[in-house]
């Protein structure tokens, strides 16, 4: 964890923080979104414009984070992220990322547990980096 | 030349055969020809029809495309196998509207009365047949019978009630009960007698109450209900559970479930591999069953909102109701209330009120269905006006069918109008009616950036501004043709689509648009894909979806969604056109499009301007939104049609029409406890004299138990509807190949479920063979077809093997989706008929007087080279073409007689219509064709083929899907696999 052997106030594992605190607001807004849906609160239109808005910048803060862990030599952090990155890039190359409002209602429980797995995968990374701030921290 | 033997021929054992059985057949050495018997009453004709037993023949095809001299079937042809198909059926001569008016073919349309809905017709058809494939659920069996009598006190029964038009379905059971060619060990005669004696007795015997069902189950099994007061009660219970009848129950027409009974469990189901679904047509002209207006207060279910039906509980001497959709107890409203009569069950207004009598109901809605004032029906035209336009023919014909059909939309006073033409800009007219009757004209010409005045009067009311209108479109025909010089290709669409966008938005309606050329310009550009690399790869599947260009497309369709609109595309170019991207354009907004490859007017006109017509003045419901609600136990998994869907179970149908149908499939969430189960879909739309409606259909449908009783109850048509839906999707999701497999993995499926079911109980079962070299393929009755099905599916245009343009291929895709259920299983195994007279017995000399074809016609050949011969001329009805083959020996003067030229003079190219030549055979083989398109709503063009075209022969060679051909192997060896297949699981 050679890493971790920057001492004190770490910069960018409290960006990361934040950053990773976005990305699981925006999972949140997206499991709203997709029970609003479920209620028929929403029509299938407007839940894909409004999910299909929040997409991009997810993948965008993801995959920027990711870079800036290699750019800054924090390879286990990096690894961690990558299988996510390589996952958003992949369903972006083949245009999956965005939700097609006529199919909506085909995909919504698979787009469910894909929202969840995330939520999930960000939870934990949100603890790692926590951990890595606070051992930092206190490390000093 | 030396006359060619055929296999048709006497030779042929088989055939002899069926000529010592059938007198009729006649002739067979010159050709074989369908009986016909002007005069003989309609049983004789079937029974004829039905003693015909098609062969199943190894039909390899050889060099000269000809059938084969002898068949391969080597042991002497037992008569047990059957594999002449369904849909080849004159079943129309039962319409007594149609046999009063023989000549009326072509203008009044004679609606196909199909033998699959003839099923339809009545309950009482079922019962004389206990094998009809659609049949319901009939007391078949006395163990299960009596088994069901104490589970359930309610069994229905449904040889009853006998209803007054008793006669009148007896007509139309004939048909069907003898048709689609029955097996000829099938023992009708017997069974019909049996059940007429039943039914006979019965206003003989005891009863007081005709009505009631379990009446005269009890007399006929000995139980006096009378003497026991505990039965006596129980029966009073049960006289309030409404019964599905032949009355009751939604026809099959507008909806029809591809089984005719529930399963109880989705193990139950998922055992049989038989998808369930249902098909609905919400606007389908059926003569036979008006759809009645009610327009009193619209009772509905508090919890579910379902609507009243025939099929709810009565409770409380009429003061409750329980829905039968989710078995909430509802009040009766004070103004509702009527008392129950105790001696029948009902209500004793259920004579006044249609929604408690009928599966089929149609409510005048009240405000509180209408968001805005019924929109009125809206027309807006969007003409590509660049040279090829011109240089086909095509703008002449397209204002040229618009005025006649002028006359049609004007009889709706609020009709709206609009045109706009466009090549590299746009023209709009101004439509106001003025006093000099010109139209204004606007050029707007900024096409990244569409703006357009904003003036309302591009959208007028036809009726006020018709000479305007006239004046604009002789505007628009001399304009454009002053322009032919200047060579116009740029076709800015989506430029034009945009403007028409803001034209129409606050109003709704249809935007008809038709268009020459991939288009192009600074919006809605598409570029022409890659073909020749992909074709017949896995990637092939990506031709057929959208590119990412096209995804313009599909959200300009979805903004039309918002706003009402429908588009309708008329496609006419020469070249590549993308039909798979602009297709999402009418898939989403619920239209329809139509593809003319390389249109000319010499050649496509007539057909171009019948389909414009048709779509402009066909009976269309704006605005409108549907749901299909179902009983517990059962869920609505997908939906298959041009739709969109708003929320998880409304579809959002901008426009819907007569020909459009709805294909559903549904899945069982739960076990099912009750003895019925019910589904009910209720279209909401405004109906074009500016009411707003619901229409209401409801069915109801008993609920089995034992999985291998649902065989009996499958709908072949409906399943192979369903199984070709969702190898639509396969195909698109995944790849043609996989489609193809699916299809084949299906049948194998279906057929190792029912092989199994019959191990475990043998005596219910009535297994059939197909031929008797495949001994070992047994398959329920009701499925017989299916294997036939499947090949022909196989083979089709739309999943095949054979390198097709994917223009033509994902228009034929989708055309399939919104396609009715006749037409769909015609398209996948084509009617095949002689043009020629058949001839008498023993004269070389044709009948005389000819035959008469009053409104019916013949018998189809099974769809194989066999029928073929050198001297004759077939045509082929695939419901969307027409296919005439000339042999090459037809002899010089009938050639005369039918083309009025020689048979080397008529030029494919431009053909269009048979010539109207005042002699027998002309008006033979043109009525032939008449009644043909009778049958469908779709004008079909003809396609002359020659025995020597080389274009042209192999496309109608793999319309005889019973031959081997390059798409794939023959009937007969299909089967063979088969039954290979299923004895290896
Ligand atoms: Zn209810």
């Amino acid at each position: 964890m050679w890493e971790l052997s920057t001492g004190g106030f770490d910069v960018t594992m409290t960006l990361s923080l934040i950053g990773v605190g976005g990305l699981i607001a925006l999972i949140v807004i997206q499991l709203l979104l997709l029970t609003d849906l479920e209620t028929n609160d929403i029509n299938s239109i407007e839940f894909s414009r409004r999910i299909n808005k929040i997409i991009l910048p997810e993948y965008i803060i993801q995959a920027a984070f990711t870079v800036w862990f290699l750019l800054s030599f924090r390879w286990v952090l990096c690894v961690l992220n990558l299988p996510v990155l390589v996952y958003h890039y992949m369903r972006y190359q083949s245009r999956l990322h965005k939700i097609d409002p006529t199919k909506v209602y085909q995909i919504t429980s698979k787009f469910g547990n894909h929202l969840m797995i995330k939520l999930v995968f960000y939870m934990i990374m949100f603890f790692i980096y926590l951990f890595v701030l606070l051992f930092n921290l206190f490390s000093e | 030349m030396q006359k060619r033997q055929y296999p048709v021929d006497s030779s042929n054992s088989l055939h002899q055969e069926q000529q010592q059985q059938q007198q009729q057949y006649n002739n067979q050495q010159y050709q074989q020809q369908p009986p016909f018997n002007n005069n003989v009453p309609n049983d004789g004709y079937y029974q004829q029809q039905q003693q015909q037993p098609p062969i199943v023949n190894n039909g390899m095809v050889n060099n000269n495309n000809y059938a084969p001299q002898q068949y391969n079937t080597s042991p002497p042809p037992p008569i047990t196998t059957t594999a002449t198909p369904p849909p080849p059926t004159p079943a129309a001569p039962f319409d007594p509207s149609q046999s009063t008016s023989p000549n009326s073919g072509a203008q009044k349309r004679v609606y196909p009365v199909d033998p699959m809905n003839q099923t339809t017709a009545s309950f009482n058809t079922m019962n004389i047949n206990n094998n009809t494939p659609a049949g319901y659920p009939q007391q078949q069996q006395q163990q299960q019978q009596q088994q069901q009598q104490q589970q359930s006190p309610m069994m229905p029964n449904y040889q009853q009630p006998y209803t007054p038009s008793q006669s009148q379905q007896n007509t139309y059971s004939t048909p069907q009960s003898q048709q689609p060619p029955m097996m000829p060990n099938y023992q009708q005669p017997q069974q019909q007698q049996q059940t007429y004696g039943q039914q006979q007795q019965q206003p003989l015997g005891v009863n007081y109450q005709p009505q009631q069902p379990q009446q005269q189950y009890n007399q006929q099994y000995g139980m006096s209900h009378n003497s026991n007061p505990q039965s006596q009660q129980q029966q009073q219970q049960q006289q309030l559970y409404p019964e599905p009848t032949e009355e009751n129950m939604c026809p099959k027409s507008f909806l029809r479930l591809s089984m005719n009974a529930i399963p109880n469990s989705s193990s139950s189901l998922n055992k049989t591999h038989i998808p369930l679904g249902c098909t609905i047509k919400p606007l389908a002209e059926d003569p036979l069953n008006p759809v009645p207006v009610v327009s009193s207060t619209i009772v509905r279910c508090k919890r579910c909102r379902s609507y009243i039906n025939p099929f709810v509980v009565w409770m409380n001497g009429g003061g409750r109701w329980k829905c039968n959709i989710c078995e909430n107890v509802n009040d009766t409203a004070n103004d509702y209330f009527s008392p129950i009569d105790f001696t029948t069950g009902k209500r004793v207004d259920i004579s006044q009120r249609p929604e408690l009598s009928r599966g089929c109901v149609e409510f005048v809605a009240t405000k509180e269905y209408t968001i805005r004032a019924p929109q009125p029906p809206t027309y807006f035209f969007v003409i590509d006006v660049c040279y090829e336009s011109l240089i086909s023919g095509m703008l002449q014909c397209a204002v040229n069918a618009i005025r006649e059909s002028l006359d049609s939309l004007q009889q709706e006073s609020r009709t709206k109008f609009g045109i706009m033409t466009f090549d590299e800009s746009i023209h709009l007219y101004n439509l106001k009616n003025t006093p000099s009757g010109k139209p204004q004209m606007f050029v707007v010409t900024e096409m990244d950036n569409v703006y357009v005045p904003p003036f309302s009067d591009f959208l007028v009311n036809l009726k006020e501004s018709r000479q305007v209108i006239e004046n604009t479109l002789d505007i628009i025909l001399s304009l454009a043709t002053n322009q032919k010089n200047v060579q116009k290709v740029e076709s800015c669409l989506g430029s034009a689509l945009k403007a028409a966008y803001q034209i129409t938005e606050r109003i709704g309606g249809k935007i008809v648009v038709l268009q020459s050329y991939l288009p192009r310009g600074p919006i809605g550009l598409l570029p022409i894909r890659d073909v020749g690399a992909v074709l017949g790869t896995k990637k092939e599947t990506a031709l057929l979806q959208p590119s990412t260009e096209g995804e313009f497309y599909k959200e300009f369709a979805l903004s039309c969604i918002s706003n009402q609109l429908c588009i309708d595309l008329f496609l006419f170019s020469n070249r590549y056109t993308d039909t798979a991207s602009l297709g999402s354009l009418c898939q989403i907004t619920g239209g329809q499009m139509y593809y003319y490859p390389s249109f000319t007017a010499q050649k496509d006109g007539q057909v171009f301007a019948a389909n414009l017509i048709r779509s402009l003045t066909r009976e269309t419901a704006w605005e409108a939104v549907m749901r299909v609600r179902t009983s517990r136990g059962l869920n609505i998994t997908s939906y298959h049609g041009n739709y969109f869907l708003k929320q998880s179970d409304l579809l959002g149908l901008p426009t819907i029409d007569s020909d459009k149908t709805l294909t559903l499939q549904i899945s069982i969430t739960d076990n099912i406890n009750s003895k019925y189960s019910s589904l009910q879909s209720a279209l909401l739309y405004s109906h074009s004299c500016g009411e707003r409606r619901v229409r209401v259909f409801t069915v109801c449908l008993p609920v089995i138990n034992n999985y291998a009783d649902l065989f009996k109850f499958a709908d072949i048509a409906v399943v192979t509807n369903l199984i070709s839906k969702m190898a639509i999707d396969k195909a698109l999701s995944s790849s043609l190949s996989d489609a193809r497999e699916a299809l084949a993995n299906k049948c194998v499926e279906i057929l190792t479920a029912y092989k199994t079911t019959l191990v475990q109980n043998k005596q219910n079962a009535n297994p059939i063979t197909l031929s008797t070299q495949a001994p070992n393929l047994i398959l329920p009755e009701s499925l017989k077809y299916l294997p036939l099905y499947v090949v022909a599916m196989v083979k089709n245009i739309v999943f095949s093997n054979h390198l097709t343009n994917p223009d033509i291929r994902s228009f034929h895709m989708q055309r399939l989706k919104s396609l009715d259920l006749d037409s769909c299983l015609n398209f996948f195994y084509p009617y095949f008929y002689s043009l020629l007279i058949p001839y008498n017995n023993n004269q070389q000399q044709p009948q005389s007087p000819p035959p008469q074809l009053d409104n019916t016609l013949p018998a189809s050949h099974k769809l194989s080279s066999d029928a073929l011969s050198r001297a004759g001329l077939f045509v082929v009805v695939n419901g969307y073409c027409l296919y005439v083959f000339v042999g090459e020996e037809l002899h010089p003067k009938l050639c005369m007689d039918i083309f009025g030229c020689d048979q080397n003079m008529i030029d494919p190219t431009k053909f269009q219509e048979l010539p109207v030549l005042d002699n027998e055979h002309s008006r033979y083989a043109r009525k032939i064709i008449e009644l043909s398109r009778a049958k469908y709503s779709e004008y079909m063009k003809i396609t002359i083929v020659r025995a020597r075209d080389k274009i042209r022969r192999p496309e109608f060679q793999s319309l005889l899907i019973e031959d081997k051909t390059p798409e794939g192997c023959s009937y007969f060896d299909f089967i063979m696999q088969l039954q290979q297949r299923i004895q290896k699981s």
